[in-house]
C-alpha cells in the first residue's frame, strides 16, 4: 500500500510527473494516427451470396413481373388505338358529321321555302259576296272569329225555317246536320291553325338538325317522334269530325227513308178515308 | 547556448499548452476511420456493381417501356376525352337541343288547347243534347247516344208502315250511324290520352341525360305506333261508314227495281 502511493506520488510530481504526460502523449498521438482496424460483421462470401440472390430475384422475379405488365399495357395501347379508331373513323367520323349538317342544311335551303310557297297557294274559287266571305273565314285558320264564321255560313246556307213550314221532326235533323257541317268546318280552322304550330316545330328541330352532334341528335329525333305522337291524335280528331258528319249524312238519309215509310203510310191511310 | 536546446527547453517549458492543442487537433480533424469490411473490397464492389448492373439492364429498360406505353395510353386517353366531349356529346349542342324540346313542347301545349276548342253551333234543344254529347270526349256519355240519336232522328218504323227489307235497311243505317257516332267520341278521348302521354314523354325528354335520351325515344316510339294504329282504327270506321252510305244507294236502287216490276206487274194485271 505504501509503495503504491509512493508510485502514485512520484508520477505527479517532478520527473515522474513529465515522464507520464509524454508517454500519455505518445499513447494518444498512436492511438490518432493509427486505429486498430474494426472487425466486419459478416464475411465477404456471404454478402457476394446476398448480392447474387439480390441479383437473381431483379432478373428472375421483378424483371419478369415488369415484362409481362408491359405487354398487358401493349395490348390495352392496342386496344384503345382500335376503339379510338372505331369511334373516330367508323361511328363517328368527322367528315360524315359535316357532310350531314351540310345535307340538313341544303334541304332547307332546296324545299323549306318551295314547300312554303306551294302549301300557301291561294285556291279560293267562290265567285259571289256571301261564298267568298264564307270561304275566306272557313280556311283562315283562326280559332277566335268562331260567330262571325256562324253568321256567315247561316247566311250562305240560310237561317233555319220557322216551325211554321216544317215538320218539327225535320227541323230537329236539318239543325242537327247544320250543326254537324259547322262543327267540321270550325274543327278544321281548329286543325290548320295546328298545322302552323306543327310546321313550325318542324323547323325548329330541322333548325337544331343542322348544327346536332352525335349525342344530342337523340333529343331531336325524341321530339321529332313525341310531335309525330301529337300530330296523329290532332288526324284523329279530325277523323272524329268526319266519322261524325259521315254519320250525320247517312242518319239524316235514313231519317227521310222513315219520314217516306211513314208518310206512304199516311197517303195509305188518308186514300182509304177516302174512299170509305 | 545550442539553439536546439533552447528550442527544446521552450517546448518542455509550454508543454501543457503544447498537450492541450494536440488533443485540439485531434479531436478536431480525426483520421479517417477504416470500414467495417477492411478486406476484400474488390468482391464487395463487384457484388454491388452486379446488382446495379441488374437494375440497370433489367428493371431500367422494363420501366422506360411501361412510362413510354403509359405516355401513349394518357394521349390515347386524352383524345379519346377530346373527342367525346367535343365532337359527339358537346354541352353546347346537348343544352340547346334540351331548351329545343321544351319549346317544341311548348307549342304542342297550345295545339291541345286548340284542339279542345269549343265547336259546338247546334241552336234546338234536342240537337243540342245529342251534338253534347257528341263532342264531349268523354266515354262514359258513349251509352247515352242511341236515346238522344233516336230523339233526333226517329226509330225504326213499325212493321205496319215498313216493308222488312225496308226496315232492315233504316235498322242497319242507323246502327252504322250510331256506331260512328260513338266511335267518334271513343276516338276523342284516345287522342286525349294521346297528348296526355306525348306531354309526359317530352317533359322526360327535357331533362334525360345523352345515354338516357334513346330510352325515352324508344317509348316515344311506342307511343307512335300506337297512335298509328288508333288513326288507322278510326279511318277504318270512316270506311265502315261510307260503305253503309254506298250499300244504302245500292239498295235504293234494287227497292226501285222491285217496285218497278210490281207496277209492271199490276198493270199487266189491271189490263187483263
Amino acid at each position: 500500500m505504501d509503495y503504491c502511493k509512493r508510485l502514485i506520488a512520484l508520477c505527479l510530481v517532478g520527473r515522474g510527473r513529465s515522464t507520464v504526460a509524454v508517454i500519455l502523449v505518445v499513447l494518444l498521438a498512436i492511438g490518432f494516427l493509427a486505429p486498430p482496424q474494426a472487425k466486419a460483421q459478416i464475411g465477404a462470401l456471404g454478402v457476394a451470396a446476398a448480392a447474387a440472390a439480390v441479383v437473381s430475384l431483379i432478373t428472375n422475379t421483378i424483371g419478369s413481373l415488369l415484362g409481362t405488365a408491359n405487354g398487358l399495357l401493349s395490348t390495352i395501347n392496342n386496344f384503345l388505338q382500335a376503339l379510338v379508331n372505331l369511334w373516330e373513323n367508323i361511328v363517328y367520323p368527322i367528315a360524315l358529321i359535316n357532310q350531314t349538317h351540310m345535307l340538313v342544311t341544303q334541304l332547307i335551303a332546296q324545299f323549306r321555302g318551295l314547300v312554303t310557297a306551294i302549301a300557301n297557294i291561294n285556291v279560293r274559287s267562290a265567285t259571289l259576296p256571301n261564298p267568298s266571305a264564307l270561304e275566306l273565314i272557313m280556311r283562315n285558320g283562326s280559332i277566335t272569329d268562331f260567330a262571325q264564321f256562324n253568321q256567315t255560313y247561316r247566311t250562305t246556307y240560310q237561317q233555319l225555317p220557322p216551325a211554321t213550314d216544317i215538320d218539327p221532326g225535320d227541323l230537329q235533323r236539318v239543325d242537327m246536320s247544320d250543326a254537324l257541317a259547322m262543327d267540321t268546318l270550325k274543327t278544321l280552322k281548329a286543325a290548320d291553325d295546328i298545322v302552323n304550330q306543327t310546321l313550325q316545330a318542324a323547323q325548329i328541330i330541322e333548325d337544331e338538325a343542322a348544327q346536332a352532334a352525335p349525342g344530342s341528335a337523340a333529343y331531336l329525333t325524341g321530339a321529332g317522334i313525341v310531335a309525330a305522337v301529337e300530330n296523329q291524335a290532332m288526324m284523329q280528331r279530325m277523323l272524329a269530325a268526319e266519322l261524325r258528319e259521315e254519320a250525320a249524312i247517312l242518319a239524316h238519309t235514313n231519317a227521310i227513308r222513315k219520314r217516306q215509310a211513314d208518310m206512304a203510310n199516311q197517303f195509305g191511310q188518308n186514300t182509304t178515308n177516302l174512299f170509305k | 547556448m545550442d539553439p536546439k536546446w533552447n528550442f527544446l527547453t521552450a517546448l518542455w517549458e509550454h508543454r501543457k499548452v503544447l498537450l492541450v492543442l494536440v488533443l485540439i487537433v485531434s479531436l478536431v480533424a480525426p483520421q479517417p476511420v477504416r470500414a467495417q469490411f477492411g478486406i476484400d473490397w474488390a468482391a464487395i464492389v463487384a457484388a454491388i456493381n452486379s446488382i446495379g448492373s441488374a437494375i440497370a439492364n433489367t428493371i431500367g429498360p422494363a420501366l422506360r417501356a411501361i412510362n413510354g406505353a403509359l405516355g401513349t395510353l394518357n394521349q390515347l386517353m386524352s383524345s379519346l376525352q377530346a373527342f367525346f366531349v367535343n365532337i359527339v356529346y358537346p354541352q353546347s349542342a346537348i343544352s340547346r337541343a334540351q331548351g329545343l324540346v321544351g319549346a317544341v313542347g311548348g307549342l304542342y301545349t297550345q295545339s291541345q288547347a286548340i284542339s279542345t276548342v269549343n265547336v259546338s253551333s247546334a241552336t234546338l234543344a234536342n240537337p243540342q243534347q245529342l251534338e253534347q254529347l257528341l263532342l264531349s270526349r268523354n266515354p262514359m256519355n258513349v251509352p247515352g247516344v242511341t236515346a238522344n240519336y233516336q230523339t233526333v232522328y226517329q226509330t225504326v218504323p213499325v212493321p205496319q208502315n215498313a216493308s222488312p227489307q225496308t226496315r232492315d235497311l233504316i235498322d242497319m243505317s242507323d246502327a252504322a250511324a250510331q256506331d260512328a257516332m260513338k266511335r267518334a267520341i271513343a276516338i276523342d278521348a284516345i287522342a286525349d290520352a294521346e297528348m296526355q302521354a306525348a306531354n309526359q314523354i317530352n317533359n322526360q325528354l327535357a331533362q334525360a341525360a345523352p345515354g338516357t335520351a334513346p330510352m325515352v325515344e324508344a317509348e316515344a316510339a311506342a307511343w307512335l305506333v300506337r297512335a298509328n294504329a288508333y288513326t288507322q282504327s278510326a279511318l277504318g270506321d270512316v270506311m265502315r261508314v261510307r260503305a253503309v252510305t254506298l250499300a244504302n244507294s245500292g239498295a235504293q236502287l234494287k227497292f226501285n227495281a222491285a217496285n218497278s216490276a210490281q207496277i209492271r206487274q199490276n198493270a199487266l194485271d189491271s189490263l187483263k
